[in-house]
């Protein structure tokens, strides 16, 4: 188990490692000089064509000059002792940046995680407990369903119904828990459509084991059955889609957080990509990737604690 | 020798009674046999776009902008007065195209390196097997936007930007399937012969094992069309010019109250599109793989 997990470690700290390199090279390549597009940004419009001797300047004043590998060493360095650099556009360092924003993300993720976990479980045992009747082919009609809309379209088609033509919730807005109602509804349905699927084939797979069987010989009550036999046995693959939902969802909160005008990163990260902040880019997807990584490690680990007959090559 | 004729026969028997069983389970599929129709007409549909269309989707009309639906737009016209109906038509041949396109490159890449990596094992599958873990590691939106801001918008830029994203869970499920199948009796006949390795692989090895990849294909095809759809509604996808779901959507949105249609229909596309690819990947799935006998139909 200590070998399996320094083994994972060792794993997570090399993607990360691939996974920072990437990201610094495709940022660094977009197309269109950083200090160009700054100088517009800082010093003129957007339409107006920025002078040599501007570029020159912001070029110098923030470092865009230096040869790339040194700048990628610096930014590792500043990241290893705590410091992400500065936002060149909101004159602050990343760091009190992601302070500002990490948390609205946190808060409307995990909200929608928990949405999804807890409907997806629900609906996805309900399926299988009625397997093949009218209930079943509703709830798989609703999930296929949901799994094949756009969440952008949802968020939009939300929006549409409940604020504009019925005024039940407001557009967007942060701050109070109405305006969670709906970017959090838009975000989840895919997990939640997702986890449904997974719970009805695997509650069905574990249904027909020989101990669930014998447990019914045994004549324990269906609940019972249910609940502490089946159930526990069930919700491994759940725990692995789980896991990957998460990734989903906090690349989609990038969407959601745009449309809702939900002050997330992943708002932060669409401001910064039209800016050409490089160094908040990196650090938004770099903190993306990790929170994602970190929490498909735990899972990984609880996957091994909560089943020991998994082997630790 | 007649023994060799009898096993010949035996294995003859065996293959038709394989075949007609998934042909039996797809002639009790009603449900997977509309599928397929629905995405032949659609397949049409986006291959002869232009000419079925009623009117040209990029003709502009002031004066009739954000219309309802009337007789000559039965669906209305969007921001500019173009015919919204011809406009979602023309978006389906967008979308397919790319689609389309991807998944073929994607598969053609993650099956090769897959397979490889697979049937070598050692430290060339182990380097390979990383450099898939690390860009399924990217959350595939954020891979995708990053790598269009890299790009710039395009038709072609999309389906490179697309193959890069897709490519790996490909060569990760082709990996996998060979890995498991490579130990089994007839793999090492085949090797104790002497028959070269990509013959194994290609003749023996593959066809044993391609199923759930092309049920991953037909699934991602769903995926690959709304990846393309979430990009061109952010703005880093298609350029406007070209009718696509994502954009009309986008640009919809100011008028949402005036002409809803817009921001509906080309949503209401999308979503039809993907069902149509997940229902039938996933019937092939289930008529391919007895072991998901209980799946029953939809």
């Amino acid at each position: 188990m200590h070998q399996y997990i320094v083994m994972r470690t060792g794993y997570l700290i090399l993607t990360l490692f691939i996974a920072s390199v990437f990201t610094f090279c495709v940022v660094n390549a977009i197309p269109g000089e950083p200090a160009e597009v700054l100088a517009k940004h800082l010093f003129l419009g957007l339409e107006e064509s920025a002078p040599p001797e501007l570029i020159a300047e912001v070029s110098a004043r923030y470092d865009l000059n230096k040869p790339l590998i040194e700048q990628y060493s610096e930014w590792i360095r500043g990241i290893l002792s705590g410091n992400l650099g500065n936002s060149i556009i909101y004159n602050k360092s990343v760091g009190k940046l992601l302070e500002l924003y990490l948390p609205p993300t946190i808060l409307l993720t995990s909200f929608a995680m928990t949405f999804a976990i807890i409907t997806g479980i629900a609906l996805g045992i309900a399926s299988a407990l009625h397997q093949n009747k009218t209930a079943d082919h509703l709830i798989r009609f609703i999930t296929i369903f949901s799994i094949s809309m756009p969440s952008f379209w949802v968020a939009v088609m939300l929006i549409l119904i409940f604020s504009l033509w019925l005024n039940l919730t407001p557009v967007a807005g942060y701050g109070e828990p109405k305006y969670i109602i709906l970017p959090l509804i838009a975000l989840g349905l895919h997990s939640m459509a997702s986890i449904a699927r997974i719970m009805r084939t695997s509650m069905l797979d574990t249904m027909e084991k020989p101990f669930i069987i014998f447990s019914k010989a045994k004549g324990l009550s269906r609940k019972k059955i249910l609940f502490s036999h089946a159930f526990k046995n069930a919700f491994l693959p759940v725990l692995t889609v789980i896991g990957m939902s998460f990734g989903s969802l906090l690349a989609g909160s990038v969407i959601i957080e745009t449309i809702f005008t939900w002050p997330g990163i992943g708002a932060l990260l669409m401001k910064a990509i039209s800016a050409r902040d490089l160094v908040v880019i990196e650090s938004t997807i770099m903190v993306i990737v990790f929170m994602f990584l970190i929490v498909n490690f735990v899972i990984d680990i609880l996957y091994h604690v909560i089943d020991p007959r998994i082997t630790y090559e | 020798m007649s023994e060799c004729t009898l096993s010949t026969q035996v294995r003859k028997i065996s293959i038709s009674i394989q075949k007609s069983d998934w042909l039996y389970r797809f002639k009790m599929r009603r449900d997977l046999q509309v599928a397929c129709v629905l995405i032949v007409i659609i397949l049409i549909i986006g291959f002869f776009a232009p000419d079925i269309a009623p009117q040209n989707p990029n003709i502009t009309d002031l004066e009739g902008k954000n219309q309802g639906p009337t007789a000559d737009h039965i669906l209305g016209t969007d921001y500019l007065g173009r015919d919204l109906f011809s406009r979602v038509i023309c978006g389906l041949q967008t979308s397919l195209e790319i689609a389309l396109a991807t998944i073929v490159i994607s598969f053609i890449i993650g099956v090769t390196i897959g397979s490889f990596s697979g049937y070598q094992s050692g430290w060339i599958d182990n380097v390979i097997g990383r450099i898939i873990d690390v860009f399924l590691a990217f959350p595939s939106v954020i891979l995708a936007l990053a790598l269009m801001m890299l790009l710039g918008s395009g038709v072609l830029n999309m389906i490179i930007m697309l193959s890069i994203v897709q490519w790996a869970s490909f060569a990760r499920l082709t990996r996998g399937q060979v890995l498991a199948e490579k130990n089994q009796e007839y793999v090492l006949s085949a090797k104790a012969a002497a028959l070269p390795g990509w013959w194994t692989m290609t003749k023996h090895i593959l066809p044993n094992c391609i199923m759930p990849v092309i049920v991953l294909a037909t699934i991602d095809i769903g995926h690959a069309i709304l990846t393309i759809a979430t990009l061109s509604f952010l703005g880093v996808g298609i350029p406007p010019a070209i009718p696509e779901w994502g954009s009309m959507i986008n640009s919809g949105l100011p008028y949402m109250r005036i002409a809803p249609l817009n921001v509906i229909v080309p949503g209401l596309a999308i979503t039809c599109v993907t069902l149509l690819f997940n229902i039938t990947g996933e019937g092939i799935r289930d008529i391919t793989d007895p072991k998901t006998d209980n799946e029953g139909s939809l």
